[in-house]
């Protein structure tokens, strides 16, 4: 039962091209987070396969069977909205049955499985009162138990943690995934957020400009970006890119030339412009010089305990480095001696971003 | 200086209640005047009332199949109003469709003309279709105008629920329709009402089409009160009973909703 997009297209009647030949599939029980900055398509991908919105062109399938003009509650799949979209003249009781109402379920059965939903995400004391008496998070929970309450095979989740402050967006997403464990029903989340898609995806689909950049599990998006861009949106802080050229052994960028020691892609095997990347926790900064560091400056000093976050320059180029211990004696304008360790880095293609191997 | 502007807007209001509800109060005493009371030169405030206007006009007079009318009528009108309008509204509030703006526009521009314009081709055409003098066809006429309301004041209230809930409702197992019947309906209620009311009011106090239309049999209250203009005089205590009774379901009505209505009314005007 592959859940796939074929070459979806959705263009706007004001002429916006929200999803641009998207392709995606995956497969039944996964946690599939769609990822990607605002205005990425991600939301329009989402409600394509909820059937709230028609593809352009191409086709929507599960298990072979074309769905794209399925009617949603035809679809075996609930959502749950960034504004939650309870009801407001029911009780959350009334909410969280309405589903099964719809689907003319017996009473006690209703009953039971209300109870039950309830239970599990720890709403059953609220069940009297009314959407509006309820704090953002119990809202957000109510929605949740809405959308599973009926067992639907498919849980489409649109950025539905963004109105919970940080706290309560960290507990909920620990809820998620229990709850996506227990229940074993393929879920979809749609998020702008990388920590948040880092931590629930089993794979993360990682989009620009309505296509999919990159489709793998959080530690291949985190350890082997596909292109500049996932590297550049991926991480806390992303990763850096420094865009400059390989010159024999050495990689220049302006000032700042790094000796390559080991393994070099084969594509930049006669050198050229190229583009490099490296985590801010993989940079090595020492205070006094090594074999193979480089000298930079130290702009700023970050502490954001239990790290300390630098911001380095040398010349034009800027870098940003994770440390868990800050070298004695190095504050801000102190020179320090980088290194680059040749299996933390990541070469992107100049033109495109395309990560080279 | 903000007491003293205080003071002034409570003069203002106060002297607009004042003159608002003079009249009424003075129909009201009239209702209740005999012949001589009501015709008397010098306005008495005090005298001996009497139900004898009302017994007059509804009882003698047979003026009380016209209340009936005036009911059927502006129920009529109503009801068809919505029928129409409220799902028209719905899809101008949540669907994108060619040139909508353009046609919601349409229906604003049914009530440009001035009524004397429309109502003679309208008799011409009611004539030809056997239905001057039914209620049938003040109700049609009453809907021509009472329609545009609905559409124009309904797609303000459907505007302000969110689409989501809609479309919550459809992942929930409804039909489009079945969203907008279940559930969007029973939350725009509140706005179902206050345009009901509003086309009611419309509807009963109209005069041009009621009385080209349907002079005779179908007559409603407000088109009867010219029948008490004799060549005897006019009957001012039951013109003013007929007008007493006229008021009370719009006082009723008005009442019931207000809240409502004045959200409605402005969301007409600030969000068109």
């Amino acid at each position: 039962m592959t859940i796939a997009y074929r070459n979806v297209t959705k263009t706007f009647p004001d002429g916006t091209t929200a999803l641009n030949r998207f392709d995606l599939s995956f497969e039944p029980g996964e946690f599939v987070v769609l990822l990607g900055p605002s205005g990425c398509g991600k939301s329009t991908a989402c409600r394509i396969l909820a059937g709230l919105e028609a593809p352009t062109s191409g086709t929507v399938e599960i298990g072979g069977v074309d769905i794209t003009h399925t009617p949603p509650r035809a679809r075996d799949m609930s959502m749950v909205f960034q504004s939650y979209a309870l009801y407001p003249h029911k009780t959350v009781f009334e909410n969280i049955a309405y589903p099964l109402r719809v689907r003319k379920t017996a009473k006690s059965e209703i009953d039971r499985a209300v109870k039950e939903m309830a239970e599990m995400l720890h709403i059953d004391r609220l069940l009297e009162r009314r959407p509006r008496q309820l704090s953002g998070g119990e809202a957000q929970r109510v929605a949740v138990a809405r959308a599973l309450v009926w067992r639907p095979q498919i849980c489409l989740m649109d950025e539905p943690l963004s109105n919970l402050d940080a706290l309560l967006r960290l507990k909920t997403r620990i809820e998620l995934k229990r709850i996506h464990a227990e229940l074993q029903k393929t879920f979809v989340f749609v998020t702008h957020d990388q920590e948040e898609a880092l931590s629930l995806g089993t794979r993360i689909a990682v989009l620009n400009r309505g296509a999919i950049v990159q489709f793998a599990t959080p530690h291949e998006i985190y350890h082997q970006p596909a292109t500049r861009f996932v590297a550049e949106f991926i991480g806390k802080p992303a990763a850096n890119t420094i865009e400059g050229s390989i010159d024999g052994d050495v990689f220049r960028a302006g000032e700042l030339a790094i000796p390559l020691a080991g393994h070099r892609p084969a594509a930049l095997a006669a050198g050229g412009p190229v583009v490099l990347g490296i985590r801010p926790e993989s940079v090595e900064v020492h205070a006094e010089p090594q074999p193979g560091t480089v000298a930079m400056t130290v702009q700023v000093v970050d502490v954001v305990p239990p790290d300390t976050i630098l911001s380095l320059i040398c010349g034009k180029a800027t870098l940003l480095a994770r440390l868990q211990v800050l070298p004695a004696g190095v504050r801000a304008s102190s020179v320090v001696h980088v290194r680059f360790p040749d299996a933390a880095v990541v070469w992107f293609a100049h033109e495109g971003g395309k990560r080279l191997d | 200086m903000s007491r003293g502007w205080r003071g002034a807007g409570i003069a203002v209001v106060l002297a607009a209640i004042v003159i608002g509800l003079l009249p009424y109060l003075w129909m009201f005493l009239t209702s209740f005047k005999s012949r001589l009371d009501a015709l008397s030169d010098t306005p008495h405030w005090i005298f001996s009332p009497t139900i004898q206007p009302y017994s007059e006009v509804f009882l003698h007079k047979e003026y009380l199949p016209l209340v009936w009318n005036s009911v059927i009528i502006a129920c009529g009108s109503t009801l068809l109003s919505l029928v129409l309008g409220v799902p028209a509204a719905y899809a101008f509030a949540r669907l994108s469709f060619k040139r909508k703006e353009d046609l919601f526009f349409f229906f604003l521009t049914t009530r440009m003309a001035p009524a004397i314009s429309i109502v003679v081709p309208m008799f011409v055409l009611f004539n030809r279709l056997g239905l001057v003098d039914t209620r049938f066809a003040v109700i049609l006429a009453h809907s021509t105008f009472n329609l545009s309301l609905v559409v124009w004041m309904m797609r303000g209230f459907f505007a302000d629920i969110p689409p989501e809930i809609d479309e919550a409702a459809m992942l929930d197992g409804h039909t489009r329709a079945g969203a907008f019947v279940r559930v969007v309906l029973p939350l725009a209620a509140p706005g179902v009402a206050a345009t009901a009311v509003l086309c009611f009011i419309l509807s009963w106090n109209e005069f041009l089409y009621a009385f080209i239309l349907a002079a005779f049999e179908s007559r409603t209250l407000t088109v009867g009160i010219p029948g008490l203009v004799t060549p005897h005089g006019t009957l001012w205590g039951q013109v003013a009973a007929v007008a007493v009774v006229a008021t009370v379901p719009i006082l009723v009505f008005t009442a019931l909703v207000q809240k409502h209505l004045v959200r409605g009314l402005t969301f007409g005007a600030v969000k068109g």
